[in-house]
This record gives structure tokens, sequence and C-alpha cells, in this order.
């Protein structure tokens, strides 16, 4: 055989192996160089930093524009169709990496307020729903919202909290949005919270351990591609492609129908979603029975539970939906804030819900949401801020100051 | 695992292709390949790399036991053990449930029955399950028929029946075929070169094709009222996603086959170019319809005991062919419907109508009968079934509307793409693809863009993974 006949093929590959190459180590080095896929391996040292960021930090926020949805369309021109500004601020985090301008070490709290990335949110740090509730009750709120971990991480870390062990507060409010409201989510929370503080424990004994548990079959599937820089530029790509050839946003969020005062709005589409379950998946009465076991704890240690009901923009605004986010055979059934609040009142835990006045505020022309974003703005949480000041108050009359929790 | 997936292209196939071509000894190569095909299964889920083990164990006694028998009632033993474990665990696995639906259904008609005579398990099908049974099995049955020796190493025959580029989907691999590459095969360009190529298009018929009309097809038959045109546009969607996703998925699988020097049969000849059902069989699932004729029909008695037989022969292998499929009455009626047609078929007489028209019409002729059979094959329910039926009727109307050229855009450009390479283009296997620079350069740039879809969709599953 000729060495040119031994050779066919070698074209193919040569070069389809070595971009075979190219792509897989040119991937798994971004994987560890810039992703730093690496830190999710190891448990690193234990650290005193409870909150969501770095402690005693200190950041110069620019003037910004645009929130999460606006960011999920990916296309800078039609991303500046519905973004607001954002103003400069200066961001800070205390002691604990908790978004409050510290010290707060030395302080004793009244109150507590934690909850996801609503109760963390708000521009500039001076209109987060503590602040706003400080003002309002003349007495200092922390802040221990733990953002983008949904509605539990917060409390479990409150709960753990040796500070707050030794001083609790009077009052806690725990903000949980619509959509996070269903019993497959609440199911598992009070067995979450033993978990999570036994591991918590058990971590902190050690300086560093690998997450076995990342590295499991499960994990790597959704891991690897999602730490994928290839994907990252695909998923830019396709976004391109899709908005300029076939002229589609992404799905996950779509413009308003009606605009507001002539500018149109985002939603967010697994939003829209959440607000069709039916009671038979979101299961009140379960997630009811689930929170009344919380605050009987709470109320074990001296603390008061308030729960503060958040409706979602799509709730809130439900006759500016699109088209493409509405379906006859399957519409949107009434909201689940009402049925919640009236269940957790006949348990004697304190309720605000917020549906009723966003309701009203949207009816009367006011937008109490970021037009670019799935949260609220300072009109709503100031509107929140004065209606949990009016169920806190009595509470903190009420409340005997539990033991330990010094003055105030 | 799937082969269109992040860990596999870039984790574990890497390993496997650097690890077998730095070993030098053949029987190491092996234990490599082995051993990362057992990974490749237990990535789904690690129990059922024992039920596999278990079936290879059986199957590798039951040959050593034929071949050191020396009576033939006791070759008769070893085989009767080897197809009864093989299908008790095939159909423990896959049909109890609906046996025990089936049951209690008929019971409930009677009163005074208990509401659930058998209790539903739920069992977690493992998957790929029904080929490595009958992949198994037909070496079992090659032995007694002393068409192959039996297969002393233990390890060779572990490794014919998890190699991982044909575990759980196909082609299903006759041992015959395969016995002497086990000991002996060549490495060439050539061959690496027609591996990659097969493996690149096949990945680009899953990714783009297959997935593309996906959407439409899920439209309609999840939609279950469509009107006359949705109805056939969704079922002609259908046809086309399950052709180009199985069919790709046997090209990637036969393409890892020639990276590791085996060869392994086609699969698919261009099925929707047949003039006839009894053509169909002889380009869909090669694999399969061969095993069905050469180990169900032919023992049944094929054509060998008059022709009312062999309707009946022809009609029983169809129907337990369709019930391999899934557990579900639709599979067999599916089975049973190809059955009758091939049965019909065989009654003919050799010119007719249908043979004396232009192969056009015979080819439309048959893809309909084909797509028919689809419907069946997709929906979840005979209920289901009846109401595609009777959009394609017309039963609906004209449209319903539930196919909307914004959401469906993608699908609607994909799907007389998909219609035109399956009826007027070469399939894989027939293309003569050059090996040059050039063409090396579009299959690359390919594989980059099927790469760059696929992390945009993240992993959809292959449909034949049910089976």
């Amino acid at each position: 055989m000729t060495i040119h006949a031994q050779r066919r093929g070698f074209p193919i590959v040569a070069l389809v192996g070595l971009v075979w190459l190219a792509c897989g180590a040119g991937d798994w080095f971004m994987r560890f160089h810039w992703y730093r896929w690496q830190a999710t391996l190891v448990a690193g040292p234990a650290v005193e930093t409870v909150g969501p960021f770095a402690s005693m930090r200190t950041i110069e926020v620019p003037v910004r524009r645009g929130g999460d949805l606006s960011h999920l369309l990916g296309i800078p021109k039609v991303a500046a169709l519905f973004e607001d500004e954002r103003p400069a601020m200066i961001e800070t985090s205390d002691e604990f990496g908790y978004r409050n301008h510290p010290p707060t070490a030395t302080n004793n709290y009244s109150v507590v307020v934690t909850g996801s990335s609503f109760m963390n949110s708000g521009y500039p740090m001076t209109n987060i729903l503590a602040s706003r509730l400080s003002r309002q009750l003349g007495v200092p709120v922390y802040n221990a919202a733990f953002p983008g971990r949904g509605p539990f991480i917060g409390l479990i870390r409150f709960l753990q909290d040796e500070r707050f062990v030794r001083n609790p507060p009077r009052v806690l409010v725990w903000g949980v949005v619509e959509r996070e409201i269903g019993a497959h989510a609440f199911g598992g929370l009070l067995y979450q919270i033993e978990l999570l503080v036994k591991h918590t424990i058990e971590a902190r004994k050690q300086d560093s351990s690998i997450l076995w548990r990342n590295l499991r079959p499960g994990s790597l599937k959704t891991a690897l591609p999602d730490s994928s820089a290839i994907a990252q530029l695909s998923r830019r790509i396709w976004t391109f492609i899709r908005y300029y050839v076939f002229g589609r946003m992404n799905p996950a969020v779509a413009a308003s129908g009606p605009s507001w005062k002539g500018a149109p709005f985002l939603f967010y589409s697994a939003a829209v979603e959440s607000l069709r379950w039916m009671p038979a998946q979101r299961i009140v009465p379960s997630v009811a029975d689930d929170i009344a076991i919380v605050s009987d704890y709470l109320r074990a240690r001296g603390i008061a539970l308030v729960m503060l009901l958040i409706p979602d923009k799509e709730q809130v605004y439900r006759e500016f939906l699109p088209g493409v986010m509405l379906d006859e055979a399957n519409p949107i059934p009434p909201s689940c804030l009402d049925e919640l609040g009236e269940r957790l009142r006949v348990k004697d835990v304190p309720v605000v819900s917020l549906l009723g006045p966003y309701r009203e505020g949207a009816g009367q022309g006011r937008l109490l949401y970021w037009r670019d974003d799935t949260h609220w703005n300072s009109e709503a949480i100031a509107m929140a801020a004065e209606a949990v000041s009016h169920v806190v108050e009595p509470l903190l009359a009420a409340q005997p100051a539990a033991p330990g929790s010094g003055a105030f | 695992m799937l082969f269109n997936s992040y860990e596999f292209l870039f984790l574990l196939l890497p390993l496997a292709l650097a690890g077998y071509y730095a070993i030098r000894s053949r029987s190491a190569r092996l234990v490599l390949l082995a051993v990362l095909s057992y990974v490749f299964y237990g990535w789904w889920d690690y129990r059922f790399c024992g039920l596999m083990m278990l079936s290879t164990v059986i199957d590798y006694v039951s040959g050593l036991g034929m071949g050191s028998a020396v009576s033939e009632r006791k070759r008769k033993a070893w085989i009767t053990v080897s197809v009864i474990a093989n299908l008790s665990l095939l159909g423990f696995f896959k049909y109890f449930d609906l046996a025990a639906r089936t049951i209690n259904g008929v019971a409930s008609a009677f009163h005074g029955a208990p509401a659930e005579l058998l209790p539903l398990l739920h069992l977690t099908l493992p998957v790929g399950i029904s080929f490595y049974t009958f992949q198994s099995m037909s070496y079992s049955i090659d032995v007694y028929r002393r068409v192959v020796e039996p297969q002393r190493s233990f390890l060779q025959f572990a490794f014919y029946v998890s190699f991982f580029p044909q575990l759980v989907a196909g082609p299903i691999v006759r041992y015959r075929d395969i016995a002497d590459q086990l000991v002996s095969r060549s490495h060439t360009w050539e061959k690496a070169s027609r591996g990659i190529t097969l493996f690149i298009l096949g990945f680009a018929k899953k990714v783009i094709l297959a997935d593309g009309v996906a959407p439409l097809a899920d439209a309609v038959f999840g939609a279950g009222h469509a009107g006359l045109v949705e109805s056939w546009t969704g079922v002609a969607a259908y046809a086309m996603q399950i052709y180009f996703d199985f069919s790709g998925y046997s090209d990637m699988a036969v393409g890892l086959g020639l990276l590791f020097g085996f060869s392994f049969p086609q699969n698919f000849n261009s099925p929707y170019k047949a003039v006839s059902i009894t053509d169909f069989w002889r380009r869909w699932h090669m694999s399969l319809s061969t095993w069905l004729r050469d180990y169900l029909y032919i023992s049944l008695g094929g054509n060998q005991r008059g022709t009312f037989r062999t309707y009946v022969n022809l009609f029983l292998t169809m129907l337990l062919g369709g019930l391999w499929h899934g557990a579900n009455w639709t599979f067999v009626i599916w089975g049973a419907y190809h059955g009758l047609l091939l049965a019909v078929e065989r009654s003919r007489p050799s010119r007719n109508l249908l043979s004396r028209a232009p192969a056009a019409v015979q080819r439309i002729f048959t893809l309909a009968l084909v797509m028919a059979g689809w419907v069946l094959f997709r929906c979840a329910s005979v209920p289901d079934a009846v109401g595609v039926f009777t959009g394609l009727l017309g039963g609906y109307g004209w449209m319903s509307g539930m196919v909307s050229s914004g959401q469906h855009d993608l699908s609607l450009l994909m799907l007389p793409v998909c219609l035109g390479i399956s009826l007027f283009l070469p399939n894989t296997w027939e293309i003569k693809w050059p090996h040059g620079w050039i063409q090396a350069l579009l299959l690359a740039l390919l594989f980059v863009a099927c790469v760059m879809i696929m992390l945009v969709n993240s992993s959809s599953p292959f449909l034949y993974f049910q089976f």
C-alpha cells in the first residue's frame, strides 16, 4: 500500500482531532482559570462571615442601567428600550457579610429582616426594607437577607447565628415572594434546617475538604455545561440569531402588552408559570403548617415571627401581561397569597400581605416594580415598610424582652 | 450518559481514546474500554450495572455450558436457561406494571374482585435493557445453533455486551459479526476518518435535524385536537424526528466503534425511500428486524409451514417486535399494524396495482402508511391516538391555530429540509466522502456548530433510550 493510501483519512483525523482537542482543552482551561470551578469543589477554611458578601466590604457603585430581566435579553440595543437608571451609591457590608452599615457587632437589634433578594434590594442602601423599617419604627433593624438562594437560606442562617442566639431580636420579619410558595419547596424546610445546621457545624470543624457531592454524575451533568466557555459563547450567539433572524427575544422574558405610560416593561416567564400553579400543586395548607412550626420554634426562643407576603410583579400587573404569556386553555388562577394569609392568621402568625395594597396602587397608576427587573422599587419598599411597621409596633410593645437581649 | 452531552464529548471520550491508544496490550485495551463502558452506563444509575453484569454472566456461563455439553438435551437446557433468564429480566423490569394494570383492569370488570389484584411496582426501567438482553441472547442462540464457538474469555464477552457505542440504543451487534474483531482489528487513518465522519454527521442529524423538528411534533401530539393541516405537519415532523434521532444515534455509535477499530453493521438505509412495507423493514432498524427474523420468525417456522402459518408468523413477529419497543398497548397495536401490512403485502400477487405505479407513488403510499403507524408509536394511549387520527382526517377542522409561525418558525423551516434529505438525498453510508483538507474543514466546522447547538439546548435524550 502506498504512503498516500496508508494516510488516506489523515486530514480529517488531524483537523477534526485538533479542533476537538482545542475546544476541549480550551474549555477546561477556562473552566478553572476564568470560571474558578475549583472553588466549587473545595469547602475552604471555616470563616466567620455568615452573610452573602465578604465582610466589611465597601464598594462605590457607579450609575448603571438595567435589571435582572433586561440582562436576560442579551442584546444591548433591545435591553435599552426597557432599562431604567440606578443611582450611584456606596455599598457596604458589615462584619458578618450582610448588607448593613457597619459596625453591627456591638449592636442589639429588636427587629431583624430576612428573606431573599427582595428583602435585600434597594438603591441606595437607605432604601432597603430594613433601613426604611428602621426609620418607620425608630429602632435599629438588622438586614439578614440572603439574596439569590431562595427564601430559606436567610432564615436558616438567622437560626444558626450565634449573635441572635445570645441576643435574640423581639421580632423577625420573614419576606417570601409569591413564586416561592409551594409545598414542594417548604416541605423539606424543617428537615433542611436541621441538616444544614449539622453540616455547618461539621464544616466549620475542618479547614478545607473536597466537596465530593459536586463530583457526582448528577452534579457534573449541570456543572460541566454551565461552566463551559463554549456554552456561554454559544448562548450569546444564539441570542443574536434568535432576535435578528427570527425576531424573538429570550423566551425567559416578555415585554408587556400595553405600555406603562408610553414605555413597555418586562415580565419574567417563569413567574407567570408559577402563577398558574393550581392549589393541588402549591398545597397552601401544608405551607401554612410549616410556617406555623417555624413560628412556634421562634416563639420558644422569645422571637415573634411576622410573615411578609410579596406578590409577583406578574400578579400585580396582570392586565399588562402580553398575549404570548396568556393561554385561554390554561388561565392564571387567583393568587395564593390570600389563602396563605388567612391560614396563617388562624394559626396566630402575624401576616402582612402586600397583594391588596399593591393591586390598589397599580390601579391608581403607580409603578411599584422596576420596569427592567423582577424586584420592587423604592415606592413599593416604602409601602411595605409602612405596612410592616403597623404589625411590628404592637409586637414590640407587647413582646417581653428575651433573656440577654440587652437594652432598646 | 448521552453521546450529545458535554461529559461524554469532553470527558469520557478523550479519556477512552487517549487510554486506548496509549496502551499497547490487546487485553488491557479491552479492560479499559469495558471499565469505561460500565462508567458510561452507570452514569444514569450505578445500580443498573449489576443487572447488566448479571445478564452477561448468565449468557457467558450458558455459552460455556453448551460448549461443553455432550448431549443435545443438556444444550437445550442451557439455551432455555439463557432465554428464560434474559426474557425474565426484560419482562420483569419492563412489562410487569403493564401486565399488572391490564390484569387489574380486567379483574375490575368482575364483581367482588379486589381493587388492585396485582400491585404496581413503578419500577425504574434500566436504560437499554431491551438492547443488551437481545444482543446477549443472540450470542447464546448462535452458540446453540453452532453458528459460533462459545467465548472462553469472560473479559471479551463482557466487553462485547457492554461496549458503550452500541450499548444503550444499538445497533444490536451479533456476536458472530464481532468475534474476530475482539482478537484482531485494524486501526487505520481511513477507518478513523470514516468514524469521525459518521460520528459528526450523526451528531448533526440529532441536534440539528431531529431536535429542530421536535417542538412541532410535541405541539401537535401534546394538543391532541389539531386541525388537518397541523396534524399532518405534526405527524410528518415526528416521522422526521424519530428517523434522524435514531439513525443519527446509530451513525454516532458506528462512528465511535470505528475509532476503536470495530466495524458495526449499518442500521438504517433510507427507510423513507421504501416502496413497500416489506422494503421499509429491510431499511429501518435493520439490526432489530434481522434479529427478529433470525431468532423469532424462523424459530416460529418462518415461511416453511404453509401460507397461512407464514402470515401468522409475520404477524406474531411484528406484534412482539412492537411490544419490545415499549410497555404500552399502543406499541403492541403498532406492531400488529405492521404485521398485518406485511401479511397483506405477502398475500398480494407480485404484479399488482401498486407495484405497477411509478416508484414515487409507491414511496408516497408507503410513507403515508408508515406515518399512520407512527401516530400509534408516539401517542401515550389509544384515546390519544384516536384524537390524532381524527385530526388527520379533518375531524377538528382545517386549522386550529396551535402551530404558529411565531413559535414554531425554526421547526417549520427544518421540516422541508428533513423531508428533502430523507426522501431525495443519499444517506450517510452512501455518501462517498473524500478525505481531503476541505472536507476536513467542513466537518470540523459542522462539529463545532453541533457542539454549540448542543450546549445551547443542554442535553436532550435519544428517543430510543426508553427501550
